[in-house]
Parts: structure tokens; sequence; C-alpha cells
């Protein structure tokens, strides 16, 4: 038996078989010149490793025709792509030519087939080069005689073992086979998590030397609560994780049952669960899991599913959709929030050395009045719909809020002489995530109508860390004594000026950061909808009183370790019913 | 593609002075070209005239994408 620890993702319980998928590249020795006599058998294993990957994609169609018709196209164009003349011709060439192994020519052919996709402006056929690596890899696969695995492919129960998982292969995954996920690159954001969430499978992410410290084929048990994985468990073990995983079972359903009711502290405190959404139907599912409104719908999403630019028409649409279903809850928009790492092909950017810092969200809008303004109309459009908030993002400063306000009095004055409806009363209010804004929070609160805690952007700016590198991601650290102050400074301003605070990051969805939010003075969290039943649920167990107790406890400590290790330990003790003496959930 | 492989004759796509043959899916992606962009086509061989009746006709039906 051996226990390991990763990044819990994705939360529930899987008890199976491990199954080993290879996503590392296959090796390509460096140009390895042959003698001509070897010309003729290089063409050969070519022509055969060809041949065998042509036969593993028509196996792969059949499949596919039967259960996906939708995506038989891709695999048509996989096996087109494999019998061109810029990839397979050239790399015939390269090895009759210039006398370099079949491996060689095939890299090199794919190499020269990149640099062409990198000159496409149009960034859906720019990413086509994905399709023809994997394409490539495959050859190389073959040539190195081992060929590669299909995840669609997989008929047996188990679970899936990789360094990394990539958007193609997370899509192919079927939960009647797959189970659970365990990967060892990754955070609780990444890809990899975000799809186990939506699938309702346990998923541990970041967990060091997955790979070699699973084999495939041994049975395993992976806690997406804690992050633990245990590698063939003893029999006490693995009976206590099967005891919980029927309890995280019925206590799934239960909490769902109660989601739709008000979330109130056990001493009878209002606290307001609202969902974050990113695409008009999610309202949908927010609705089913209790939200009380949508706390943070995110817009980029029309901008860059599409070639062109939305329309202000079809933007409205859009939003009107949610306003409705929504029928009178809030539903706070916030702007276009591109740049940095949503690059967008609309903006004619320069890749910038540091996107995180650049030209993005209100900076770029500001920049662009045209775009900025057809947004700004649709949202006060859809505010005659029902109850619309407006949320600027990355507001730095008070000259920047006063632009953005100006901006949007101007299609307030716009609308009013053109006789469209909206809503006059509409609440304006800012994120903050940007260090500055926290610090000048109580000049900030006199320009808004409301503050909402993006704690993802936060955290990240006020520690420096890019959370998505993985040699500092360990350093994002949501109970960081200083991020704590940020939260508890932007809570006590707004409070001063009598304006609501929210919190629509990460951290208000995790039920460890609950306790201490809510002593922190927060009434009002935005969270993933498949959270919310469980925020809801740990909101119902906590008094105020006690939360205060300890948050004023917690502002006391010097350290991350210091707070972590003493809200761990106070949980059990708060909530015997919901969490461990180890500060686990339980079921 | 496929309907140029049924004809005895070679197409050539070219756009902003740029060529992209016909017959192959990677020098037609990399023309780079989005949807909606103008496109001039010539065709050589025995079959050219019927093949360009047959291929605006899928450009008029939008490749049945949509």
């Amino acid at each position: 038996m051996k226990r390991l620890k990763g990044i819990a993702a994705s939360p529930g319980i899987a008890i199976g078989r491990s199954y080993q998928v290879q996503r590392t590249r296959a090796e390509v020795v460096y140009q390895e010149i042959i003698g001509p006599g070897q010309v003729v058998s290089q063409l050969h294993r070519l022509e055969r490793a060809v041949s065998a990957t042509e036969e593993e994609l028509k196996t792969i169609k059949a499949r596919v025709e039967k259960e996906l018709p939708a995506q038989v196209y891709l695999i048509e164009a996989h096996l087109m792509m494999l019998k061109d003349q810029l990839f397979y011709g050239q790399a015939r060439r390269l090895i009759e030519e210039e006398m370099i192994s079949a491996e060689w020519a095939v890299y090199a052919a794919s190499c020269d087939i990149a640099a062409r996709f990198a000159a496409i402006d149009d960034l859906y056929l720019r990413n086509r080069i994905e399709d023809v690596e994997g394409v490539a890899e495959r050859v190389l696969r073959r040539l190195a005689g081992q060929p590669a695995e299909d995840i669609a492919g997989i008929k047996e129960k188990g679970i899936l073992v990789a360094r990394n998982l990539s958007p193609a292969d997370t899509t192919q995954i079927d939960t009647n086979w797959v189970m659970g996920l365990v990967t060892a690159m990754g955070t609780r954001t990444s890809h990899t998590a975000i799809v186990a969430q939506a699938l309702e499978i346990p998923a541990v992410v970041g967990l060091e030397h997955a790979l070699e410290n699973i084999p495939s084929g041994v049975l395993i048990v992976i806690d997406g609560t804690s992050g633990e994985v245990v590698v063939d468990p003893d029999e006490e073990t693995l009976f206590d994780y099967q005891e919980r995983q029927a309890r995280f079972e019925s206590y799934t359903v239960e909490i769902r049952r109660q989601a739709h009711q008000l979330a109130r502290t056990a001493d009878g405190h209002r606290v307001s669960v609202l969902a974050n959404i990113e695409q008009a139907d999610e309202a949908v599912s927010a609705l089913d899991l209790g939200a009380e409104g949508i706390g943070l719908f995110r817009t980029e999403f029309l901008y860059l599913s599409r070639q062109e630019l939305p329309t202000e028409e079809q933007l409205y649409l859009d939003y009107r959709q949610v306003v409705e279903r929504m029928s009178g809850r809030p539903v706070t928009i916030r702007t276009l929030d591109l740049g940095g790492d949503k690059f967008a092909h609309h903006f004619d950017l320069v890749p910038e050395m540091n996107p995180a810092m650049g030209l993005r969200a209100v900076r770029l809008c500001l920049r662009r009045p045209d775009i900025f303004k057809t947004q700004l109309r649709a949202i006060l459009r859809a505010s005659a719909h029902g109850r619309v908030r407006i949320m600027f993002p990355m507001i730095s400063g008070i000259g920047e809020m006063l632009k953005c306000r100006q901006t949007l009095q101007e299609c307030l004055d716009e609308l009013r002489s053109q006789g469209l409806p909206y809503d006059a009363e509409i609440a304006v209010g800012c994120m903050m995530e940007v260090p500055s804004a926290v610090i000048i929070a109580d000049l900030l609160a006199r320009h808004v109508d409301f503050f909402s805690i993006g704690t993802n952007d936060l955290i990240q700016y006020s520690l420096a860390i890019d959370r998505v590198n993985e040699y500092v991601a360990h350093m994002y650290q949501p109970f960081h004594p200083g991020v704590l102050r940020m939260i508890s400074a932007t809570i006590e301003a707004a409070r001063k000026r009598g304006i609501p605070v929210a919190m629509c990051g990460e951290m208000a969805g995790e039920p460890l950061s609950v306790p201490l939010l809510l002593g922190l003075g927060l009434e009002e969290v935005s969270v993933n909808p498949q959270a919310v039943p469980w925020v809801k649920r740990v909101i119902r167990s906590a008094d105020r009183r006690r939360c205060r107790r300890l948050a004023k406890r917690v502002m006391a400590f010097e350290t991350e370790a210091q707070v972590s290790e003493f809200i761990n330990q106070e949980l059990g003790r708060f909530f015997p019913d919901l969490f461990s003496a180890e500060g686990q959930m339980i079921y | 593609m496929e309907l140029i492989q049924g004809f005895d004759c070679e197409i050539v796509f070219s756009k902003d002075g740029r060529q992209a043959n016909g017959d192959s899916i990677l020098s037609l992606l990399t023309l780079n070209c989005p949807h909606g962009s103008a496109v001039e086509v010539e065709a050589r061989g025995p079959e050219a005239a019927a093949c360009l009746e047959a291929l605006s006709g899928l450009f008029a039906r939008c490749f049945d994408e949509e």
C-alpha cells in the first residue's frame, strides 16, 4: 500500500484499476544521416508506419461513426492529412533527397507544416496544427513500435492516470468506463479539473510522478475531495473508502435536495449564494442547483467562439435569455475580460511579454470604445427585462472607473434618445482584483454600487504568482495573510460606505474557506453551479459569532502554514457533522 | 476534396497571390482563408469544366455545412 497526495480537483471517491495513458511525445532521434543503400528501407518503414496509422484511424472512424456521428469529419480530415503531399509526400522526398531516417523526415515535414500554419491569421484554422501534430505523432509512434492509445477506445472500467490530458483527450472521456482521473500536471483550475467537475467524476491533479508511482492495472483509490490517492490499498483502507464513497453519494443527493432553500447561518443570518456562468444555457443548471442569481456572467464566450465580433443584437439576445431565465433574480454581467491568457484574434494584439499585466479587460475596452459600447448597449438593453448589474473587471484606480462610467453614461444617453428601454437604476460595480484598487477601496466605494472580489487574480497579483507556472504554482496561497488582509480591507471599506460586497473567485466555493469568509463579514458569494449546494450546506451549519472569533484568530497569524493548520483543526471542532478532525469534509 | 478527386483534372486555388493545390488539405488549410473569404479557382485537364461546375454548386450550398 502506498499513499500519495495531489491536488483535489473534483470531489468524490473512485475505487478501481488504474489505467495509464501515455501522453508523452515519442522521442525523435536527432537527424540521422543514412547511406544511399538505406533509402529504400527507410521508405519502406515510412510506408508501413503510414498504412498502419491509416488502419488505426479507420478503426477510430468506424467507432466514431456509431457513437459521435457529428465528429466523423475530424477523423476524415486526419486521414486526408496523413496522405497529404505536404506531409507524406514531403517526408518521402526528404528521405530520398536528404538521406535521413524516416523518423526525422516525418518530424521535419511536420515542422515545415507547423511553420505554414503559424502564419495563418484565423485562430481556429491556426490551431488545426494540433490535428497535424496528432497525426504526425501517431506515425512516429508506429515507427518507434509503440502505437498511441485512444481514450475513447477504453472499454474497461478504470481510473485514468496520465502526465497531462489535452482538451482533445478529455472530450473523449466516456463516463461509462472512466471512473476518475489522476494527472501529474495541472492545478485546481486546469482544463482536466473543469471537465471532471462537469462530468461529475472525481479527479486528483498535480500528483508529482504519478506515472512512476501508479503502474497500470493496480487497484487504486482516489479521493477528489482531499487529493489523496492510495495505491494497492490494504483491506481495512479499502473498506473505509468504500464506506466513504457510499456516504458521499447519499450525501450529494441530500444536499442537492436542500439546495433550493435559502441559506441562513445557524444563528439566522442570510447569506446569498449565486452562480458563476460562462454561457447562457448554464443559467438552467444554476437554477436547478439552487443558485439565487448569477453573481458572475463571463461574457468572453461569444467573442471567442466566432470569426466576426458579435453584434449588439446577438449580445442583447444572449444576455436577455439569461435575464429572463433568472426571472427577477440578479444577473451580474461582467464586461469583456479579454487579453492576457484569453487571446482574441479580433484585436490584432501583438504578443506581450507579460500578458497578465498587459492590455486586457477594461484597459483594452477603453482603447476600443466601438467594441466596448456595443457590449454596454447590449447589457443595458437586456436590463429592461429583469434585474441586471453591470461589473467592470481589472479596475486599478478611480480614473479608470470614471472613464468606464462615462462610456456607460454615453450609452444610456444614446438609448434614451433612440427610445430603447433599459433599467435606469442599473447597479454598477467593479471587480476587486488589482491590489491598488483594494488599497484605495474606501475611495473607490464612493464611485460604485457594489464590489465583487475576484480572488483568482487578486491572489495572483498580490503574491506575484503565475498560477499556471508549475514552478511557482504551489505558492499560490489563498490563505496567505497578505491576501486575507486584502479581502478583509475590501469588505470593511464596503461596509463603511454601505455598499454590498460579494466574492466571485474560486475561494468562495471552497467549503474550507467559507467559515472564515463569513467571519470576515461577507454576505454574498458566487460560485460554480456545482458548488452551490455544498456552500449552502456549510453556511447552514455555521454560526456567525463563532465564525467571527475564528476570523479574529486567523488574522493574527503570521504565515500561511499557521492559517491553514489552524483552519483545518478548527473546522473539525466547528462542524463536527461536516469536517473531520483533520479538516476534511466528511459525508 | 472528395469531389475534386472524382474528376480527371488539376485544381489550383489562389488567394492574395498564393496558391494551394486542390488535392492537398494542408495546402488548402494554410491558404489562410477563413469562412467568407474570396478565392480564385483554376482548373486544368479533360474534366476541368465539369469539375468547376460541381465546385461552384458546392460553394453555393456552403459546403453543406450549415
